[in-house]
């Protein structure tokens, strides 16, 4: 429904601008206005506060909505691609092997910068041995391709080793600072990320989200069921797999930027899909929307809601989500009965 | 029949493997052929290989032995699209995401028409879409949401699909079923136009009197205790639907009357 997807911009881009003025120090969108627009005209302190704005709040800001467009653009891709409602970008595996890849980077004695892409590499190589697990061996079936449950099933056994992994290396190596750093980008912190982390990130997600909307019609025939995608001509095999490429960069260039900020992989496409809904391209901009709202809702309170105090942006993501989750799902359990 | 059948299958024997067990043949093994523009109706007991059969021309099952082939060529050499774009298979049941429309299932139809960046429907392709709705009694459906029409609905959306693809053989298992007497006659008929276009059509039916009424020839498939089911008798109505071929296949008493219209009435009696 366009109307719905018009309203849900308009929240978001309210949400931005509510990211750049609010924190440690609060200014007006007025002021906002004019920092931006009329810089020559600043006194001192207002070329701090403009500093702020553009070297941190900035950056900060389009980080949060970077990663939950991307994230809950894969979950979309995935839930379509299961025929799942519970699938996520965790589920593949992706976040994990992300994640033992920037582990891997902490304790290697990596430049702390270049965890981004050591994060990118974990995750591709993962995928990639999900992938390799989930080839169905039925030939049978034909040009059937990727088994999703299969998938499903190797993506949270991986997910579990690598977590396992992850723990293991943190309580041996506790004491060292590093070990405290890794572990606050695993609780899903995006404080401190600058443009230069920003921009080889924002160039995995545009190539993911060009490959994403390049397959809408794939992901539609495949909606039918592998075999009857299959029936209708599709080419079932590349098909997923570069529905899954998507889905594994954008995953890999959010779990880069911020660690694991669970849930709204689950739930952003969920509220596209359910208040939303028509086309899958629709679908795919409103899941855009939906997961960069959740983030920017959930930073926006990371940031303020203990003052002088940063909470970890993957908690509050839970904590705030879950219960609007909840709360729309019994909403609209009435309005599936009633059909 | 000629040399120049349609579809060809020959020595084709059917089954489903399973990892690590000897494979077990279903069906088979069999030989049909059919023309252009004719109707081939499959009968037979419930969980003889009915489906199994049209699962093999629909390639949807590999074959364990034997070869299908579509104008002299094997199926299995084809590519999906090219393949696709001759035959179409409406199957028993089908998954449909809760958020398509009648016209949007309808429409993907069209996909072994279209290159793979194509994403939305051309004016030739609305122009199919259109005469496909209309002559399946959807356009007051069009705009519905598939998983919200009634069985029979349901099941025309799905052949509206597959009439997209403007296949030479269109595969059909189980077509009537959940449909209302009217819509079975005008399947029934659709078929006929089909026929008229030079379509070939194999489809899976329950009922003799639709099936003789309507199809130029008839397999009926009879299951074997202990061995693999296979095709008892296959030719024209007259000469397959005896009372002793159905007795023998169906394990019922079968007698065969006139009915009025110059079509075949056929009553069944327990053994």
């Amino acid at each position: 429904m366009p109307l719905r997807l018009f309203l849900l911009t308009i929240a978001v881009l309210l949400l931005m601008v509510a990211n750049l003025c609010m924190g440690d120090v609060v200014i007006s969108p007025r002021t906002l206005w004019s920092l931006f627009n009329n810089p020559v005209a600043l006194n001192i302190k207002d070329t701090a506060i403009a500093t702020v704005i553009s070297e941190i709040r900035w950056p900060r800001m389009l980080t949060a909505a970077l990663v939950g467009l991307s994230l809950s653009v894969a979950g979309y891709l995935l839930q379509k691609l299961s025929r799942n409602d519970l699938a996520d970008p965790y589920l593949t595996g992706v976040a994990s092997g992300a994640a033992v890849g920037a582990a891997f980077a902490i304790f290697g004695g990596l430049d702390f910068a270049l965890m981004p892409t050591a994060a990118l590499i974990g995750g591709a190589a993962t995928s990639a041995l999900v992938i390799l697990l989930s080839r169905t061996g039925s030939a049978s079936l034909g040009d059937a391709g990727i088994s999703i449950p299969r998938l499903l099933l190797s993506g949270i056994a991986l997910s579990s080793i690598s977590s396992a992994a992850i723990n293991l290396v943190l309580s041996l190596f506790s004491s060292q600072t590093t070990s405290q750093g890794l572990n606050l980008w695993l609780l899903g912190g995006i404080s401190g990320r600058s443009w230069s982390e920003l921009t080889p990130n924002t160039i995995f997600v545009s190539i993911g989200l060009i490959i994403a909307f390049a397959t809408t019609k794939q992901l539609k025939l495949l909606s039918l069921g592998e075999e009857q995608a299959a029936s209708l001509g599709l080419n079932v095999k590349s098909s997923q797999l570069w529905i899954l490429a998507a889905a594994i960069i954008l995953t890999a260039a959010a779990v880069s930027l911020s660690g694991l900020v669970g849930f709204v992989g689950l739930i952003g496409p969920q509220i596209a899909r359910r208040f939303v809904g028509g086309t899958e391209r629709l679908q795919l901009v409103a899941s855009a929307l939906s997961g960069a709202l959740l983030t920017l809702v959930a930073d926006l309170m990371a940031r303020t809601l203990v003052s002088g105090q940063e909470l970890p942006l993957g908690s509050l993501m839970a904590l705030g989500g879950g219960p609007v989750f909840i709360f729309l799902l019994a909403k609209n359990l009435d309005r599936v009965q009633a059909r | 029949m000629t040399e120049q059948a349609l579809i060809k299958v020959d020595n084709l024997v059917l089954g489903y493997n399973k990892p690590g067990d000897t494979p077990q043949a279903v069906l088979g093994p069999c030989h049909l052929e059919l023309n252009s523009g004719q109707i081939l109706a499959i009968l037979g007991p419930n969980g003889c290989g009915k489906s199994t059969l049209i699962k093999a021309l629909a390639r949807r099952l590999k074959p364990q032995k034997g070869t299908v082939k579509l104008a002299d060529v094997d199926i299995w050499s084809l590519s999906n699209a090219e393949y696709a774009r001759k035959v179409a298979y409406v199957p028993q049941s089908l998954i449909i995401p809760a958020e398509m429309t009648v016209k949007e299932l309808v429409g993907l139809g069209r996909n072994p028409h279209q290159k793979w960046w194509q994403s939305g429907l051309g004016s030739a392709d609305k122009e199919i879409v259109k005469n496909t709705l209309v002559l399946l009694d959807l356009e007051a459906l069009q705009n519905k949401l598939v998983t919200r029409l009634s069985g029979g609905e349901r099941q025309r959306a799905i052949l509206g699909m597959a009439l997209c693809q403007k296949p030479a053989l269109l595969l059909l298992d189980e077509p009537t079923a959940g449909m209302d007497f009217r819509h079975q006659l005008e399947l029934l008929e659709i078929l006929k136009t089909l026929k008229g276009q030079g379509i070939a059509v194999v489809t899976v039916l329950h009922d003799l009197s639709l099936a003789s009424s309507t199809a130029d020839s008839i397999a009926l498939v009879k299951a074997n205790k202990n061995e693999s089911a296979t095709i008892k008798a296959i030719g024209q109505a007259s000469a397959v639907l005896t009372p002793a071929l159905l007795q023998d296949v169906f394990d019922v008493q079968i007698s065969i009357h006139q009915g009025d219209d110059g079509n075949s009435l056929y009553q069944m009696r327990r053994l």
